[in-house]
């Protein structure tokens, strides 16, 4: 048999070859013994290899290689490669300061105004909610966590000090899933900014680690809100 | 020292497990298997990743390079498979294993009996499943090589290859 035979084969037994070609080899595979006894064996040892190198265990990852990874923790915190076009156009400066009790318990429990704030107003590019309790707010942004839940992030003013953070949804609250002053830009408050301007921001590595796809537009989170947040 | 975007980093880990056989079938030894593997995710840790490049394809070319490497840097290769899963969660049956490491052992003694090339192209397509275009990618070497390189590798198998069930 010639090379050029068993490259044809060798093609036909991985689906690479075109179709003209693979009508044509059918017909001869149909025809010539032997061309039939060479690609039945030759089959044969490309299952042989197959299975040799997928059983069970052939594909177990060492943990000592796996924690390699996991524990490189000097990743870079950018939104590089997610969609956030529209995050681009929502977030907006506001040229504050932190403050010191939310950064000493930043998953601060129990705070039934914001919380409620969270779950009915949507975002937006500038201007801020007051809440009842003379807080201003800005949700900036909607978007899906890669574990099914919801999440917002949101800018949260008092007095001279603001907050930037992420929300997440679970089993009717929002917690906050990080909560950063770092991150706020001096500024009126009116400037936009694009995502990722700030890129070493942990707002911006965690949405950019856990967030399932783009942000919701307009309308997606309108009728999130409408759902009061449900799946 | 570069390093991973989180993106990367995810990508990387979910393809371990593909990148595991791939040591495996190249090695033929659990053992070195596992020592390949963490030496390629080493040099990716070390010389970061462009942030272009498909995460997967690019661990393969630097696992098939670190395995070239280190062909060069020793001529006695490890021919017989040891036990799989010391370090892993699931064993499979002993009687799976034996199954398996008489195959395996088969298998990889033909496998080292070919050329390298032949042999990382026929692994790429034949053990992981990758397409020709794939392989071409991942070994820089032109669509045509890949197509001649598996042709020539399965028809040194045909001579060289005797299935394990015909050896008991």
């Amino acid at each position: 048999m010639k090379h050029q035979d068993y490259e044809l084969l060798s093609q036909y037994l991985d689906a690479e070859l075109p179709a003209a070609a693979t009508s044509e080899l059918r017909l001869r595979l149909m025809a010539e013994p032997e061309l039939r006894a060479t690609y039945d064996r030759m089959r044969s040892i490309n299952d042989d290899v197959h299975e040799a190198f997928n059983a069970p265990g052939a594909d177990a990852v060492p943990q000592r290689v796996a924690k390699l990874l996991q524990n490189d923790s000097s990743a870079i915190n950018r939104r590089a490669g997610w969609g956030f076009a529209v995050a681009a156009s929502l977030l907006a400066a506001t040229g504050l300061l932190m403050n010191p009790e939310w950064r000493q318990s930043p998953d601060k429990p129990g705070d039934t105004i914001l919380n409620a704030a969270l779950d009915t107003t949507p975002s937006r590019g500038d201007g801020w909610e007051t809440l009842s309790d003379g807080r201003k707010l800005r949700p900036v942004l909607s978007f899906a966590h890669r574990n099914g839940s919801w999440c917002r992030e949101y800018l949260l003013l008092q007095d001279s000090q603001s907050w930037r953070g992420v929300a997440c949804r679970s089993q009717g609250q929002w917690t906050n899933s990080v909560l950063d002053a770092s991150g706020v830009i001096q500024g009126s408050g009116s400037e936009y900014r694009p995502a990722g301007a700030g890129d070493v921001d942990a707002i911006s590595a965690y949405i950019a680690t856990h967030a399932a796809g783009i942000a919701l537009s307009r309308k997606q989170e309108s009728e999130r809100i409408e759902a009061n947040w449900q799946q | 020292m570069p390093s991973l975007s989180e993106l990367q980093r995810e990508a990387l880990l979910a393809e371990l497990g593909g990148l595991r056989k791939f040591c495996l079938s190249l090695t033929g030894s659990a053992a070195d298997a596992d020592d390949l593997l963490q030496t390629t995710v080493e040099k990716v840790l070390e010389k970061g990743m462009p942030e272009d490049a498909h995460p997967a394809k690019w661990a393969y070319r630097i696992c098939k390079n670190a395995w070239i490497d280190e062909l060069r840097s020793r001529e006695v290769r490890h021919r017989y498979p040891q036990t799989m899963g010391q370090e892993h969660e699931v064993a499979p049956s002993a009687e799976h294993i034996a199954s398996g490491e008489r195959q395996m052992s088969a298998v990889s003694n033909a496998l080292d009996k070919l050329p390298e090339d032949q042999r990382l192209a026929l692994t790429l397509v034949a053990v992981e499943g990758k397409t020709y275009a794939e392989a071409a990618e991942i070994l820089e070497v032109p669509l045509g090589t890949i197509m001649s390189r598996i042709a020539r590798a399965r028809q040194n198998l045909m001579d060289i290859y005797t299935p394990s069930r015909d050896q008991d």
